[in-house]
């Protein structure tokens, strides 16, 4: 019967189109406006396109909705040529006049406080130009190298002229019109958000597996705030697709033949930063042997799943410019205790350290509840060359206020955005508290590498950077972040995108 | 007319002056917590980052949080009197609109599992204290001790994992139709209806011994007219009380119940305001609930005194004597 095998072969290798596709979060989006907030964006990263994309195997800068792009004017001036035939869901043509809008709008936004990190993408700004109708120039005060990068990021996504004029309150509620796949239909805060399917997109991203309108028809991204709950949804089939797993799902969700996706997370991944105000931590020798006393590796095998890295630099391996430290960062207590006797660190009765009357002790604070067990694995690793930790967990409404007030001897935290740039958002005192204390030479040389557009040089400057960082000990780096998303056996084609968000683009169904 | 107005009056000054302490003192707690709404608000939306003291100030202004403490609750309380609680910190939505959506939704529920919470409490208490069921009066008797105890988080959890996981009975989540508030209200239900069957069971055996009972018996009463015309009637008041206070604990496991199983509702707009310190949201809710809580109460007393003639005699006196 060769016909029905063929048939059945055609089957296989043509996607079927259509289906309804349940994604269960952990947490619904404080905002669903990307250009306001970072956090929990699945959904609304559906629906945004981006000027550049970041190739999914590189990082490097691809080009979407601009083809090509130059810089001019010793790389102050950023030269942008846009795709034609690329509309709105709301029928408004996607052009120069519309980039330059966004811009403007974003530039505003980051004006009146309300947009952190496009703010920080966007420092320098003075201005677009429309040169024609698919030509559109962005001017800065200063060369900006990590904006290629920073225009992938869904941050920077336009949106439709008809919603930048709403109000951004709006906004973040969801009254969102972008250029993508998908087209918000429903939100119900706190509960989902309902997607459905754009019939007439034409213009995916190089890095999309398949052209023309996506497949699943409608898409619901619930939240469910119960990782029990959510496990239990996937493997009894009421879901589609599941994140923010942990290692004790995993035996579980592989019984019932779920696919487990990983990506690393590209960024800054688990690291512990020193408060340089605190007299302690300002002495370089505790912060060198905090960082030769934790045992990455022992962490990992203990508490995370074997999808899981130990760091080996301040910025995570996926990141474009990264340069191994993991000689810096090994394990070797006995070193540590050289370094603390030496800088007069003496062990106490009790085994802590003390010099001139003061104990060796330190207090952290952080506020992921799932950080805890890391934590008290490194307290107990951190005492074993006379450094005692004294565990302080906060809750997220009470952390930001500690940091900036500085009431504190080491924080423990991650962030995700995969350039170099992510770095001045921890370390420059212009866009955060930084570490508490002015770092002159590193924040120089932080506005050096984001202001040299030639990538050899840049790459030098963020190599030179990583090594003062990590032999300094202005971070503690742990592990590198990822990102597990757990799929049921009949679901393909979702991927997760350069920094760790699912792509639902190449989503398909297969048929029961 | 049984109750006088003054009464009626009284209480409804009382429930007023009740609200007002509840705004009042949620304000004060608010103000005097570590973490500020608008610090809070930025910094979740930064994943991360943490927003510096410029950012915060700067829209701290736009949120008239810079304004002096006493005008800003002079200002918010002169609102809440018209009904305008503002707009929630976090979402940028209206408090009033956000919680009048979310109403319904938990008021079925409560409804729900407190119908289920009486039927439970009392077939227990009454199977427990029919004398035909003697023989099994200490295991049922200890049945609601069991169910009291046991929190209604890890009951939620297990009624998923059973009823929904492994048999498919029910959904796991959601506010969609009657099927997915069984759970939930099951959940709710079950340790509220065990304090009812508590209490009705002791009033229960404390009418049994009353001398009326066997006056009624050596009368020549049936057992059952007894128990039902006799015996329930006055061992109801206790457990009417509990009914009334149990919305409360009704409005409290809603926080709980409407997380685990992902549902919208107050309860989990409790949850969030409070994690955020959502000023307006959290105002909003607190003026709901203590509304929902005095009602109820108030209700509960009015009934109470219609129900026993003891309590009719002595607000009537009362009135005689205050007039």
């Amino acid at each position: 019967m060769p016909a029905i095998l063929w048939l059945a072969h055609a089957q296989a290798a043509a996607p079927t189109a259509g289906g309804t596709f349940l994604y269960v979060q952990s947490a619904f989006p404080p905002c669903l406006d990307v250009a306001q907030s970072a956090r929990q964006q699945n959904a609304t990263r559906q629906i945004l396109d981006t000027l550049l994309d970041q190739d999914k195997r590189t990082g490097a800068s691809i080009p979407w909705l601009a083809t090509a792009w130059s810089y001019e004017d010793g790389g102050k001036r950023l030269v942008l040529t846009l795709r034609h035939g690329v509309t709105f869901s709301n029928g408004e043509p996607f052009n120069a006049a519309a980039v330059k809008a966004n811009f403007d709008n974003l530039a505003a936004l980051a004006k009146q406080g309300r947009a952190g990190q496009a703010g920080s993408y966007l420092s320098g700004y003075q201005g677009a130009d429309v040169i024609a109708p698919d030509k559109v120039a962005l001017r800065f005060d200063s060369p900006k190298a990590g904006f290629l990068q920073a225009l992938s990021e869904k941050t920077l996504a336009p949106l439709a002229p008809a919603t930048l004029a709403e109000s951004p309150d709006k906004r973040c509620q969801g009254d969102l019109i972008a250029t993508g796949p998908f087209v918000i239909s429903q939100v119900v805060q706190n509960q989902r958000i309902v997607l459905k399917k754009r019939p007439d997109y034409a213009w995916p991203s190089p890095n999309a597996e398949h052209g023309g309108p996506a497949y699943l028809d409608t898409i619901t991204f619930q939240t469910v705030a119960e990782e029990g709950v959510r496990v239990g949804m996937l493997t009894s089939g009421q879901a589609n697709a599941v994140d923010d797993i942990s290692v004790d799902d995993l035996s579980q969700l592989k019984s019932a033949d779920a696919h487990i996706l990983e990506r690393n997370a590209g960024g800054i991944g688990l690291t512990l930063y020193p408060n340089l105000a605190r007299p302690i931590v300002r002495d370089v020798a505790v912060r060198q042997a905090l960082t030769l006393a934790i045992n990455r590796q022992e962490i990992i095998h203990a508490l995370y799943t074997p999808y899981e890295r130990a760091a080996t630099s301040v910025l995570s391996s996926g990141v474009p410019d990264y340069v191994d430290q993991g000689q810096a960062l090994a394990y070797r207590p006995a070193d540590a205790k050289a370094i603390l006797d030496k800088a007069g660190w003496k062990p106490g009765p009790d085994g802590i350290r003390v010099k001139d009357g003061q104990r060796l002790q330190l207090n952290v604070i952080w506020s992921f509840a799932g950080l805890t067990p890391t934590l008290e694995l490194i307290k107990e690793q951190l005492n074993q060359v006379g450094i005692a930790l004294q565990l302080n967990q906060k809750t997220d409404a009470e952390i930001g206020g500690i940091v900036r007030a500085g009431n504190y001897d080491l924080r423990m935290s991650d962030l995700t955005r995969p350039d170099p740039d992510v770095l001045m958002t921890i370390f420059s005192t212009r866009f955060g508290p930084g570490l508490g204390a002015p770092l002159p030479t590193l924040d120089a040389l932080l506005d050096q590498q984001s202001a040299t557009v030639d990538p050899k040089a840049r790459a030098a400057l963020v190599a030179q950077i990583q090594q003062i960082i990590v032999s300094q000990g202005y971070a503690i780096p742990i592990k590198e972040s990822s990102t597990l998303v757990a799929t049921a056996k009949n679901v393909s084609g979702l991927w997760l995108s350069t920094p760790r968000w699912p792509v639902l683009y190449d989503t398909h169904l297969d048929a029961p | 007319m049984i109750l006088g107005h003054h009464y009626v009056l009284r209480r409804t000054l009382q429930a007023i002056g009740v609200m007002w302490a509840a705004f009042t003192a949620t304000f004060v707690i608010l103000y005097a917590l570590p973490g500020d709404p608008v610090a809070i608000m930025l910094d979740a939306r930064g994943d991360g980052a943490i927003a510096n003291a410029a950012q915060v100030a700067l829209l701290r202004g736009q949120y008239g949080f810079d304004k002096p403490i006493l005008i800003q609750y002079s200002e918010q309380l002169m609102h809440a009197l018209r009904g305008d609680f503002g707009q929630s910190i976090q979402t940028g939505q209206g408090v009033a609109s956000t919680i009048l959506g979310a109403l319904p939704q938990t008021l079925a529920l409560a409804l729900l599992a407190w119908l289920l919470a009486l039927a439970f409490g009392s077939t227990i208490a009454l199977l427990g204290t029919y004398p035909a069921f003697s023989r099994w009066r200490d295991l049922v008797l200890a049945l609601p001790s069991l169910c009291v105890s046991v929190p209604v988080f890890w009951l939620g959890l297990v009624l998923l994992q059973v009823f929904s996981f492994h048999w498919h009975l029910f959904p796991a989540m959601g506010n969609t139709g009657l099927v997915a508030l069984i759970l939930p209200a099951l959940t709710l239900a079950i340790p509220v209806g065990a304090g009812y069957a508590q209490v009705l069971a002791r009033s229960l055996d404390a009418e049994l011994a009353q001398a009326y009972v066997q006056t009624a018996y050596s009368k020549g009463a049936s057992d059952r007219r007894v128990q039902w015309r006799h015996v329930l009637r006055n061992a109801l008041l206790p457990a009417l009380t509990l009914a009334g206070m149990s919305v409360g604990y009704l409005l409290g496991g809603s926080v709980v119940t409407e997380t685990v199983f992902s549902r919208v509702g107050v309860g989990r707009l409790i949850e969030m305001a409070v994690q955020t310190h959502d000023i307006p949201m959290v105002q909003g809710l607190v003026v709901l609930t203590t509304l929902v809580f005095v009602g109820a109460n108030l209700a509960v007393d009015l009934l109470c005194v219609w129900l026993d003639p003891r309590a009719r005699t002595v607000s009537r006196s009362l009135q005689e004597r205050s007039a």
